[in-house]
């Protein structure tokens, strides 16, 4: 792992989002939006397909025309500026690397149009490749690379030129499960090695949870909710975000006396509702509990699937108030298909919603 | 590994090769489809070829000569090669360079749509539309009594021949080997222009490049080996014409495929024989010329094409 380096440390700026529109025709792709990002920050745009996310990242990139509002980078309004003097770096999906340049080139190629003297240019460049493991690779050509290596010369290329800002469009989409990680991991070390302001667009809860220090979740061209990864797993403001972070299942239940009752248990809520309101409440897998059907607590049910993931498993169980539940457990407890078993929920105090 | 497992791997060798002999005899039995196309080729590609090349060095007894060689350095012979390249070369980079604005234009449009659609399907049709019909149908448009000739004069008092009527001399060819030549560049340089990547232009924008960094550094660099690919398919197109030629030019023949007629059918031409084969040898060296001009292009480019 190589240390920060002063040469191409530099801290990063604050980017904002001032209430920005983008309508292609009569379709809106962008709400208002509406975001704050501090100098420095790792942010992760997260959102199903056509929520906005790309569109919202282009538009910060200047290869989208906003329809209306500003965008600040370092509190300079860019809303009008080229793309080509944002000063910004991205790293695309599809590995934009140009064929006819090697390795090398393709990394000088930015400080090329900024007239880096060509020493200076060559020095960087492999200095930037080292950083991202791949100093040997120079003289290479992009179809002599993987998928992950291609990546890699393309966070160089876009990390080379010191920009403001690091754009992260959907990077590790194309690439298989292992690369994925090993990379997503090293954008993050080099992020926090250079403190470059980064904005990383996907579709990934897991990926953006990983990585993050905060994760703005969009929805039809607004942000639902942005929060810190925990924030948004353990605390969802919207049923989108619960929906969208992580596994659950929504469970109903009337609130009475400030409590209410699920899967057999009087639970306190964290926030009070009215009296006979229909509580909406999300429950993780890894909130409930599988117990023996003779011995055990919890509402009675039968087990539908149940799959093996290494240390632990999650088996789906299909409730007698005929609810399907996913619960997780020990990888050591192997119910059987069909197996009469109770579930029981393993907090004591949980946030319900009324919708 | 388990005594079961090195059996595995040391029967997959000969498992392989009994499958790969089983292979090349069943690829034999399809591969006998090409044998009436081979045939063809043989009987009339090659052989007259080899035919036409050897009978440029033999005269009319069939004795050894240089006398038809020599030939194509006789002022009359080097006029007509050297009508020949320039009509060639000229209408090769006028169709190039036209059809490849066409493509740039069609890149706007999507693959699907019906505009890009219809000028594809137009083109693979314009560019095999040459011969006796495209002839035709420029003399009945810009002939002398032409549609569009009559037309200009009647109600604009344009002459469109003031002087020499240039339809049926050599410059005449241009217009109607554009024709074909432009339609053959769009059909065969789109593909390679639509293989450029929008993130490409993209990610020279985001590295502060301009559009002219762009088609500089990245554009014309990648489509070179293309659009030199189209000129000397074109020219090769252009240089081998004939019955385009041979119905507009009224008088002499100003280009070699008609001179290789004259020489065909009157066997005194410049008082030799067998003065065809050497002029088709002559096409065939300066097409060879060509064709190492580009794979020597090909080479340059190779190492970064997969």
């Amino acid at each position: 792992m190589s240390d920060p380096t002063p040469t191409t440390q530099r801290s990063g700026v604050s980017v904002r989002f001032r209430a920005v529109t983008k309508e292609y025709g009569a379709q809106r792709a962008l709400n208002g939006l509406d975001l704050d990002i501090q100098p420095g920050e790792f942010v992760a745009l997260l959102g199903p397909s056509g929520c906005g996310k790309t569109t919202a990242l282009r538009s910060l990139a200047g290869l989208e025309t906003v329809t209306s509002g500003e965008l600040l980078i370092d509190g300079e309004d860019v809303t009008r500026v080229p793309v080509n003097r944002r000063d910004l770096g991205m790293v695309f999906q599809s590995y934009s690397l140009f064929p006819n340049l090697n390795v090398i080139e393709n990394v000088e190629f930015g400080l090329r149009t900024r007239k880096v003297p060509a020493a200076e240019r060559t020095a960087r460049a492999q200095e930037m490749l080292d950083r991202v493991g791949l100093g040997d690779f120079a003289e290479r050509f992009a179809h002599q690379l993987s998928g992950g290596q291609q990546q890699r010369v393309a966070l160089a290329r876009a990390l080379v030129t010191r920009p403001r800002v690091l754009l992260l469009d959907e990077p590790l989409s194309a690439l298989d499960a292992k690369v994925r990680t090993q990379l997503r991991d090293e954008i993050r070390r080099i992020q926090l090695d250079l403190g470059i302001t980064t904005v990383f667009v996907t579709h990934d809860q897991e990926e953006a949870l990983a990585v993050a220090d905060r994760i703005a979740v969009m929805n039809s061209g607004k942000i639902d909710q942005i929060g810190t990864p925990e924030e948004l797993y353990r605390r969802p403001e919207t049923g989108f975000v619960a929906n969208f972070i992580g596994q659950s299942t929504l469970l109903t239940a009337l609130v009475h006396e400030g409590r209410i009752a699920l899967l057999g248990r009087e639970i306190d809520l964290t926030d009070p509702l009215p009296e006979g309101a229909l509580a909406r409440v999300r429950v993780r897998p890894e909130n409930l509990a599988l117990e023996s059907f003779e011995h055990g607590e919890g509402e009675p049910g039968a087990v539908v699937t149940t799959s093996f993931l290494g240390s632990l498993r999650r088996t789906t169980v299909h409730l007698d108030s005929g609810l399907s539940i996913v619960v997780q457990h020990s990888a050591e407890d192997t119910p059987e298909v069909e197996s009469r078993v109770r579930v029981r929920l393993l907090q004591d105090v949980v946030t319900a919603h009324v919708d | 590994m388990t005594p079961s497992g090195s059996a595995r791997t040391r029967r997959l060798p000969r498992n392989s090769g009994g499958a790969g002999g089983l292979g090349s005899a069943q690829r034999l039995i399809p591969g006998l489809g090409l044998v009436p196309f081979a045939l063809y080729v043989l009987i009339f590609l090659l052989i007259p070829t080899v035919l036409a090349l050897t009978t440029g060095f033999f005269n009319r007894s069939g004795a050894f000569t240089w006398d038809n060689v020599a030939a194509l350095v006789d002022p009359t012979v080097l006029s007509t090669f050297g009508n020949s390249l320039w009509i060639s070369l000229l209408t090769a980079a006028l169709g190039a360079l036209i059809g490849a604005v066409i493509c740039y234009a069609l890149l706007s449009f999507s693959p699907t749509s019906r505009l890009r659609a219809s000028v594809e399907a137009i083109s693979s049709v314009l560019a095999q539309f040459g011969g006796v019909m495209l002839a035709f149908a420029f003399i009945a448009t810009i002939g002398v009594q032409g549609l569009l000739t009559v037309l200009l004069k009647d109600v604009f008092g344009f002459a469109l021949y003031p002087g020499e009527i240039w339809l049926y001399q050599m410059p005449g060819l241009i217009l109607p080997y554009l024709y074909f030549q432009i339609p053959l560049m769009v059909l065969t340089f789109m593909p390679a222009l639509s293989g450029l990547k929008p993130a490409w232009t993209e990610a020279n924008a985001t590295l502060g490049g301009t559009s002219w960094t762009f088609w500089r550094r990245v554009g014309i660099p990648v489509l070179a080996p293309a659009f030199a690919g189209g000129f000397l398919l074109l020219f090769a197109n252009s240089f081998s014409a004939y019955a385009t030629a041979a119905a507009l030019i009224s008088q002499g023949s100003q280009i070699v495929p008609l001179q290789i007629r004259t020489a065909l059918i009157s066997e005194t031409v410049l008082g030799r024989e067998n003065l065809a084969g050497a002029l088709a040898l002559g096409m065939i060296v300066i097409m060879i010329v060509l064709m190492l001009g580009y794979s020597a292009l090909q080479a340059r480019t190779a190492r970064w094409q997969k």
